[in-house]
């Protein structure tokens, strides 16, 4: 049981500043593809262009020269069937409305009434671990309660495709292995995609169905490693696992434009 | 905070009384503190002082509603539009750096001595600092805000209302306590330089007359409106960003 559509991403360059003195050539012709129902993280290392990658797959970024098309239609803009979750999620957040209501607001724009999109809200800030704060204002909760509050947001939309840019990067170690669960749990139970951008190796293994390793300047895909869990990971047996730490040693060693001991190929050229 | 205020109030008044007793300066032209008590006690029980502090209130109050009405809006969209904002620029800086009051002898000429001329003058003095200030207010949404809405996609009209609207609050308040002084003030001027009737033709009523204790008592009063609007203000402003964090109510006072 899955819901919405492929992800595709063909040849995508993204350059900054482009025949200016600060042209910056970030991302130079990533090709990738996310099925439905899939979990995919994303791991680079700072300022390799994971926001930016994320950015275009959630239409916000007009890419400059390449693809990005959810089922087969090319992406210009937002689409109604992609939530995204930000990085700055305390600057996603507005200061005037509560946050319940900021939870709520995107149901808003869908026409849903109050009392509805309340209850929503509500339910989800209940996922994240945050029953009783709903009529406070987020600026005065601290900085890994309002990252909770950014992913409620983003699951009370309700849309087929996640996407998380360092969603649990503020929030306390406890806490992050239950976001982690309830994201595979979502996933599991809605047949939702998602796509985690994530500094954490760990997290990455334990998260994806499969990771996507950037690098490189300007930044291409390294690697792309298949996890074998599967959709029933438990953070205690999973971790455990000897093909955890052997994928995780993959990982690093890719981040770190190391070879492999099994590699034909050059990790960069 | 407030027996500092009032103490230094009272230094003022003392210091004012002691130069007016000394006789430095001649009582004409500077009443002492009673004197001038006296003629705003009798004034205060006049039809004519308050038909002069209506007429000015009403010049300034039309002028500025009228600012209010047109200032805000068009600031607004000015300022979401960036096209627009840009093709108004270079308009709106050169009508905003133009005194005022030195055109005066322009709208005598066109408008007439009239009530009218008087509010479209307070209108123009107060249309640009509420324009610009709301222009500013609809631009201070920040660029992780324009992109959550964005992603969202949040309806125009609603990202209007409940986005765009509320972050200019503070800046547009900032427009609206600037205006509501020089409403006051420029009204004022108006009347002094003209012969409309109001606070100012009573000051230079007075003064020709020789009354000047009656003259101070209408500049009291006129300093007393000034200083009632400051504090409506900072009250409106204070109740419609409560809810906010403490720094950006800061920011805004
Ligand atoms: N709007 C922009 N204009 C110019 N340069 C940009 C812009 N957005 C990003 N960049 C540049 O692109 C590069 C990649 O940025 P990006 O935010 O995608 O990195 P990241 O992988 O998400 O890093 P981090 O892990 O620190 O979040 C950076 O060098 C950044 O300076
Ligand atoms: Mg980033």
């Amino acid at each position: 049981m899955t819901r919405g559509s492929a992800l595709h991403v063909e040849d995508l360059c993204m350059t900054f500043g482009r025949g200016g003195p600060q042209e910056h050539r970030v991302l130079a012709g990533l090709s990738l593809r996310v099925d439905p129902g899939e979990s995919v993280c994303v791991v680079g290392p700072s300022g390799a262009g994971k926001t930016t990658l994320l950015r275009c797959l959630a239409g916000l970024a007009p890419p400059t020269s390449g693809t990005v098309r959810y089922g087969d239609q090319r992406l210009t803009g937002p689409h109604a069937d992609i939530a995204v979750v930000s990085q700055d999620y305390r600057g996603s957040l507005l200061p005037w409305m509560r946050v319940w209501d900021n939870v709520a607001f995107p149901l808003q724009g869908r026409g849903v009434k109050k009392a509805a999109r309340k209850a929503t809200a509500l339910e989800c800030l209940d996922a994240v671990g945050l029953a009783d704060v709903g009529d406070k204002y987020p600026w005065q909760l601290s900085g890994g309660m309002q990252q909770r509050v950014a992913i409620a947001r983003g699951l009370a939309y309700d849309a087929p495709v996640l996407l998380m840019d360092e969603p649990f990067g503020s929030v306390d170690a406890q806490s992050r292995f239950d976001l982690e669960d309830l994201t595979l749990q979502l996933r599991r139970r809605l047949g939702i995609t998602v796509v985690v951008v994530t500094h954490d190796i760990d997290e990455s293994v334990y998260l994806g169905d499969r990771v996507i390793v950037l690098g490189g300047r300007p930044t291409a895909v390294l690697d792309t490693l298949t996890v074998p869990f599967g959709t029933d990971r438990d953070q205690l047996t999973t971790r455990a696992d000897p093909r955890f730490a052997e994928l995780r040693t993959r990982v690093l060693a890719r981040i770190r434009g190391e070879r492999l001991d099994q590699d034909a190929e050059p990790a960069r050229n | 905070m407030r027996g500092l205020q009032l103490g230094a109030l009272v230094a003022v008044v003392a210091l004012w009384a002691l130069v007016a007793g000394a006789g430095v300066v001649s009582p004409t032209a500077l009443p002492g503190p009673a004197a001038v008590a006296a003629a705003l006690g009798g004034l205060l029980g006049s039809g004519t002082y308050w038909q002069a502090v209506g007429d000015t209130l009403d010049g300034a109050v039309t002028g500025l509603a009228v600012a209010v009405a047109v200032g805000i809006p068009v600031g607004l969209v000015t300022g979401v539009y960036a096209a627009a904002e840009e093709s108004s620029r270079l308009l709106v800086e050169i009508l905003r750096s133009f005194p005022v009051i030195a055109l005066l002898p322009v709208f005598l000429l066109v408008l007439g001595s009239t009530p009218g001329m008087k509010a479209t003058v307070v209108f123009i003095a107060c249309v640009f600092p509420i324009l610009l200030q709301s222009q500013y207010g609809a631009r201070s949404v920040t660029p992780s805000v324009h992109e959550t809405v964005r992603a969202y996609r949040i309806p125009r009209l609603l990202r209007f209302r409940r986005v765009v609207l509320p972050g200019a609050v503070p800046s547009v308040m900032t427009g609206l306590r600037l205006a509501a002084t020089t409403s006051v003030l420029v009204a004022i001027g108006v009347e002094v330089l003209t012969t409309l009737p109001g606070i100012g033709h009573m000051i230079m009523e007075a003064q020709q007359a020789g009354a000047s204790d009656r003259a101070y008592a209408y500049i009291l009063t006129a300093g007393a409106i000034g200083y009632s609007i400051t504090l409506l203000a900072q009250y409106a402003e204070h109740r419609l960003l409560r809810r906010r964090p403490p720094a950006r109510a800061g920011e805004a006072a």
